[in-house]
C-alpha cells in the first residue's frame, strides 16, 4: 500500500462515514460529511461496501421459529437455584452410594476371608492397628532397648539393684 | 385480550405493551415477542451460524424477557434491553463446553444461510466478471472471516436499529471503541474485496 493509499484509509472521517451512513450525524455534520465524500474514494468506497452488506442481510429474512409463549408461574422461576439445589443433592447421592459401595467391598472382603495379610495364622483377629502395635513389641522385645526397659522393671519391682543385662 | 384489544396491541409502543404485561395482559407478551422474534433470530443465526444454536438461545432470551420483565427498567429502550439479554445469552453459549465452543460455532459451515440470495444470479456480470452469485458469496464469505465482535456489531447495527452509542452501551465498550471496530470490518472486507469488481 502506497502512502496515498495508506492515507485515504487512515481519513479521519472514516468513522463519521458510518454514522453518517445510519444517518446518526447531525444536520451541520452531514453536510460536512456530503462534501468530504466527493473528494474521499476510500470513505466512498467504505460507504458502498456497507451498503452492499446492508442490502444482503435486509434480503436475508430467515423465518424465526415458533416461540413457546411463557405463561406459567414454573416459567418465571428461575432454574439455576433449583437446578443448584438438585445438583448439590445429586452429590450428595452420589458420594453417600460411593461410601456404600465402599462399605459393602470391605464386608465382602471380610465375609470372604481374604483380607490382609495380618488376618493369618496365629495374628488373626488381630486388626490393623492392633497387628502394628504387637509386632512393635515383638521387634522390641529382641532388641537391646526392651533388655534396658527390662532391667529398669526388674530394678524397680525387685530390690534396689539394677541389672545391666547390657553389660 | 378480545382480538379488537390485540389488534389494538399490535399498533401499541413497547412501553405500552410492557406496562400492559406488567398489569396481568399475558397477551401483551405475545405482540412483543412477534414483534422482535425476526430481527433477534437472524442476529442470532447469523451470529452463532448455527440453527438449531440460534432456535434454543431464541426461546431463551425470551424465557429470560418473561422473568425479568417485573424489574425491567422503562427508562431503557426496550429493544436496547432485548438485545443486551441477547447479547449475554449468546455470550454464555459461546463459553460454554465443548460443542458450544467459539471455535467451533465459528468454524462450522452455516445450513443454508445465504446472505445474498435476492441478490444472486447466475449470470456473469457484463464485463465477463464475476456475476451477482459469486459477488454475493464472496460478499457473505468475507464477513464470515471477521472477528466476531466486528460481526457482532454490524448485525446489532443492522438488525436492532439501535444507534452505535446504545450498542456500545450494550457490549460495553466506548461509542470510540465501537466505531473503530466497525471500521476496521469496512476496511478488511474492502481488502478482501479488492479488485473482484
Amino acid at each position: 500500500m502506497d502512502n496515498e493509499a495508506e492515507k485515504l484509509m487512515n481519513c479521519e472521517y472514516r468513522q463519521k462515514a458510518l454514522l453518517y451512513f445510519y444517518g446518526e450525524l447531525p444536520a451541520r455534520g452531514t453536510d460536512e460529511m456530503r462534501a468530504h465524500l466527493k473528494d474521499c474514494p476510500s470513505c466512498a468506497a467504505d460507504l458502498a461496501m456497507l451498503g452492499t452488506l446492508s442490502d444482503g442481510f435486509r434480503a436475508f429474512k430467515p423465518a424465526a421459529p415458533q416461540v413457546a409463549v411463557p405463561m406459567s408461574a414454573a416459567d418465571r422461576r428461575e432454574p439455576v437455584f433449583a437446578g443448584g439445589i438438585l445438583r448439590g443433592f445429586g452429590r450428595l447421592s452420589a458420594a453417600g452410594a460411593f461410601a456404600a459401595l465402599v462399605l459393602f467391598a470391605f464386608r465382602l472382603s471380610g465375609a470372604s476371608g481374604s483380607a490382609g495379610p495380618w488376618t493369618g495364622g496365629i495374628d488373626s483377629g488381630l486388626d490393623g492397628v492392633e497387628y502394628g502395635i504387637y509386632a512393635l513389641g515383638e521387634e522390641l522385645a529382641g532388641s537391646p532397648a526392651a533388655d534396658f526397659d527390662y532391667g529398669c522393671a526388674d530394678a524397680e519391682s525387685g530390690g534396689g539393684e539394677i541389672s545391666d543385662k547390657n553389660a | 385480550m378480545t382480538g379488537e384489544d390485540k389488534n389494538a396491541a399490535v399498533g401499541a409502543a413497547d412501553s405500552d405493551l410492557v406496562r400492559a404485561f406488567r398489569a396481568g395482559d399475558q397477551a401483551a407478551l405475545e405482540v412483543l415477542i412477534e414483534r422482535h422474534k425476526g430481527a433477534l433470530y437472524a442476529y442470532l443465526l447469523r451470529l452463532s451460524k448455527d440453527r438449531a444454536a440460534a432456535e434454543d438461545l431464541l426461546q431463551e432470551v425470551f424465557l429470560k424477557v418473561f422473568r425479568k420483565l417485573p424489574s425491567y427498567d422503562e427508562r431503557e429502550k426496550f429493544t436496547a434491553w432485548l438485545f443486551t439479554i441477547a447479547h449475554h445469552a449468546l455470550m454464555d453459549r459461546f463459553r460454554a463446553g465443548a460443542r458450544r465452543r467459539e471455535d467451533s460455532l465459528d468454524a462450522r459451515p452455516e445450513d443454508g444461510l445465504p446472505l445474498g440470495e435476492r441478490l444472486a444470479g447466475s449470470e456473469p456480470g457484463p464485463d465477463g466478471g464475476l456475476g451477482k452469485a459469486e459477488r454475493a458469496a464472496a460478499i457473505q464469505a468475507a464477513f464470515d472471516r471477521l472477528p466476531r465482535e466486528q460481526r457482532e456489531l454490524f448485525l446489532m447495527r443492522h438488525y436492532s436499529g439501535l444507534s452505535f452509542r446504545e450498542i456500545a452501551g450494550i457490549l460495553g465498550v466506548p461509542i470510540g471503541t465501537a466505531l473503530a471496530r466497525m471500521s476496521r470490518a469496512m476496511a478488511k472486507m474492502r481488502e478482501e474485496l479488492d479488485g473482484m469488481q
